[in-house]
């Protein structure tokens, strides 16, 4: 199936479709989205299949804060159908603004996906320690730094603090 | 809206499936027990509201390519950098 998106056109196939039984919050009459990653970078985006005019930005937290951990509650791993932590993968939402560098992620409500089962929800997390905007860049490069400092970075740290 | 009178530890059916039980009334607050499926989702009303005002905002409006988000993070020099 072909989607034309925000992003240019894409191929869909079937069994790459993950099913969110709650759809995103605001959006629930939407269940079915794909996840199209991309090598060379670190945004991805989250598109549904059903309206090819819905799509999100999303990045993996921990690009941000490396501390970055979502704890599951038994109905979520039950909805999820999770059986061991490797099946979850954990991505925050990105508002892209006007001005592109001002762009933020939502790491108060993540989108954990488990890629076997082609499951997936967006979790509130409690507290106050995450809320819904996280300056990406100005937290990248203080995640980038503070992994420097404490061992070797990995490569894409390296290429980001090049610029600082 | 229709307005239910309850005791403590009595409880309202929405559906067949979801259940909210009166557990505890001290002064203004109240504490409320919920019973529903687990494809429902439940949270405080404040906090629905700021999520999902937020993933209306990030639902993308316009065209965009990832090498404009990209060439945003090699580019600019956050003022972050003087926290560090």
């Amino acid at each position: 199936m072909e989607l034309k998106t925000k992003f240019g056109t894409i191929t869909v196939d079937e069994e790459q479709i993950i099913h969110f039984p709650r759809g995103i919050l605001g959006f629930a009459d939407y269940h079915r989205y794909v996840l199209v990653e991309r090598e060379d970078s670190i945004f991805s985006f989250l598109q549904s299949v059903d309206e090819p005019g819905l799509t999100f930005v999303v990045i993996m937290p921990e690009l941000v804060r490396a501390d970055y951990e979502v704890e599951l509650s038994n109905e979520e791993i039950d909805l999820l159908q999770i059986s061991s932590p490797e099946d979850g993968k954990v991505y925050g939402i990105v508002t892209i603004p006007e001005n592109v560098a001002e762009m933020t992620v939502n790491l108060q409500a993540p989108v954990v996906i488990n890629t076997k089962e082609r499951l997936g929800a967006q979790l509130i997390i409690a507290g106050d320690t995450f809320h819904t905007k996280h300056n990406v860049i100005a937290e990248m490069h203080k995640n980038a730094y503070l992994i420097q400092q404490k061992s070797g970075a990995a490569q894409r740290t390296e290429d980001i603090s090049e610029s600082v | 809206m229709l307005v239910l009178t309850r005791k403590v530890d009595q409880s309202i059916m929405i559906g067949d499936h979801v259940r909210i039980v009166v557990v505890d009334v001290r002064g203004d607050q109240v504490k409320l027990g919920i019973d529903a499926p687990r494809h429902i989702m439940v949270h405080r009303h404040e906090v629905y509201e700021v999520i999902q005002e937020e993933n209306k905002r990030a639902a993308l409006q316009r065209e965009i390519d990832v090498g404009t988000l990209e060439k945003a993070l090699r580019e600019v020099r956050p003022d972050a950098q003087s926290d560090l």
